[in-house]
């Protein structure tokens, strides 16, 4: 027999012969120790069998009865909680890992780039004088913006600063490149810093920097324009209906972020269809360029009349009309009204 | 299930269960407090036992996963096991000897892992099937007798480094022998 079947024998205390185990331990020393052991053992078992003294069964009972009775009520939240965690162990994981990602997320902070701004850069042709700066700061002033700044690059180019979004940028750079008389293109940039924050602050951050955007309506030749998309009707009185004209106008403020509620249009013609007047009411984030040659006019939130960069006179074929309850940027409330007028 | 009811399904194991507590700890004031643990717990947890039938293995679940993690504590940690920190003695006596016996039995049981100790005193000592034993850790027979046979091994490993060395070899084979004669009548 050998040494892996005697001692597998042991392990598993199989009926054997007693001859086939003795010749083998009688040959070898290691077997026999093994055995010595493995009988050691079992004697120990057997002799620890028998009856043990135990505290009787009323003791106990009112030991933990009374253990029971003087728990205070944070033991007992704290036993609740263990207990439901200790039979639901996936829900305990499940809570960790829960808690694990919002510590993640609310302290470990991750490098990101941020658009803090944008900036228009208003540039001229090599042979034209660079646009004014003192234009441009008259013109940012007119309109509010009074954290933006202007500055003078390698005397040619003009830098808008600090502006709050895309389309305004835009809108300030077009207007300055305009009023300047010149031939001039107005570049818009945003703004970047790196910043190192957790993640839970960055989404936060791009939530805030969502805002509606600003609405710039224009009228030329006919057509209304607004933030740059010319309606493919003819809004002169011969072509379009009052209905359409307003389901026109509101279908575009949907399209700008304008919800249902904020909005009213109401439009009218005259009674000898020589006067189309549209009443535009809208929320309290609204900014208005009507552009050149019809007219030039920056809507200011916070007077009462419309104001002009230019004079009206003959040549001016058409003019809108428009009217604003709503707040300006710094909180005032203001009412705008612009007449519109067929020729 | 009420207190009441509690109590009646509690008394015909009581003695069992309070013995096996003593065995496994090796200390009766451990065992006792271990014990008194285990009952609060399967009090609050009563209502959640819904075949009285199967309140024997549900207690004695209870029972070890309470010495398991009294055995992982902090507290437990340090104040050590109850003879680990002893080193090995040889084994002087004849093990028949009751006293020497137990105290021998917690030296061996106390260099295993608290769920191999509950396996090995409820099997060897207490008598219960592994049926029965596969039924309390929730798994399969064979993975028990596996865990039986791994404890095995290793407390007669650490046996056999306790034992005294004979003067010859023909000695421990005999010894071997008759040891082994013995146990099949113990058995």
């Amino acid at each position: 027999m050998r040494c892996s079947e005697v001692k597998r024998r042991l392990s598993n205390r199989a009926a054997v012969a007693d001859t086939d185990i003795r010749d083998h331990l009688l040959a070898c020393p290691s077997c026999a120790r093994e055995a010595e052991a493995a009988g050691t053992l079992a004697r120990i078992f057997a002799s620890s069998r028998g009856e043990v003294p135990v505290p009787s069964l009323a003791s106990v009972q009112k030991r933990v009865e009374s253990r029971l009775t003087n728990q205070t009520t944070w033991e007992k939240i704290v036993h609740n909680i263990i207990d439901t965690y200790s039979a639901r162990p996936r829900l305990a994981l499940g809570f960790a890992a829960t808690m694990a990602v919002l510590l993640f997320i609310t302290l470990v902070p991750f490098s990101y780039t941020r658009t803090t701004g944008f900036q228009a850069t208003i540039s001229v042709a090599a042979d034209q004088p660079p646009v004014s700066p003192k234009l441009a700061e008259g013109v940012l002033k007119a309109l509010g913006y009074a954290e933006a700044t202007v500055e003078l690059r390698d005397g040619e180019a003009l830098t808008v600063s600090n502006l709050p979004n895309e389309s305004e940028a835009r809108l300030i750079g077009r207007t300055i490149a305009q009023l300047s008389g010149s031939e001039a293109d107005a570049q818009v940039t945003p703004v970047k810093e790196v910043k190192r924050t957790p993640l839970l602050a960055q989404v936060v951050d791009r939530v805030r920097l969502t805002e509606p955007r600003p609405i710039g309506i224009r009228f030329r030749d006919g057509h209304l324009v607004l933030n740059g998309e010319q309606l493919d009707r003819n809004w002169t009185s011969a072509q379009a209906s009052d209905s359409s004209v307003r389901r026109d106008i509101e279908q575009i403020l949907r399209h700008y972020l304008v919800s249902e509620d904020d909005m009213d249009v109401g439009v009218e013609t005259n009674a000898d269809s020589t006067v189309r007047i549209i009443r535009l009411t809208v929320g309290d984030r609204l900014k208005m360029k009507v552009d050149k040659p019809d007219v030039a006019l920056w809507i200011r939130p916070d007077r009462e009349v419309w104001a002009t960069f230019d004079s009206l006179d003959d040549s001016i074929r058409t003019r809108l009309e428009l009217e604003f309850p709503g707040k300006a940027l710094d909180g005032r409330t203001v009412q705008i009204h612009v007449e519109l007028v067929d020729k | 299930m009420d207190n009441k009811q509690f109590w009646k399904l509690l008394e015909p194991i009581h003695a069992e269960a309070a013995g096996f507590a003593r065995r496994l700890t090796g200390d009766p004031a451990r065992a006792d407090d271990l014990y008194q643990d285990a009952v609060l717990q399967s009090l609050r947890k009563a209502g959640s036992l819904r075949d009285t039938n199967s309140f024997r293995p549900w207690f004695y679940q209870i029972l070890i996963n309470q010495y398991r993690n009294s055995c992982r504590s902090w507290w437990f940690s340090r104040r050590g096991d109850i003879d680990a920190d002893r080193p090995g003695q040889k084994l002087q006596t004849d093990p028949r000897d009751q006293y020497e016996a137990r105290r021998r039995l917690t030296e061996l049981l106390s260099i295993l892992s608290p769920r191999d100790r509950a396996l090995v005193v409820l099997f060897e000592i207490e008598g219960w099937s592994t049926a029965e034993l596969a039924e309390i850790v929730n798994r399969p027979e064979g993975t028990v007798r596996t865990w039986l046979h791994r404890a095995r091994t290793i407390m007669r490993k650490r046996l056999r480094s306790a034992l005294p060395k004979h003067e010859t070899d023909q000695l421990t084979s005999e010894k071997a022998y008759a040891l082994l004669r013995s146990e099949k009548t113990i058995k």
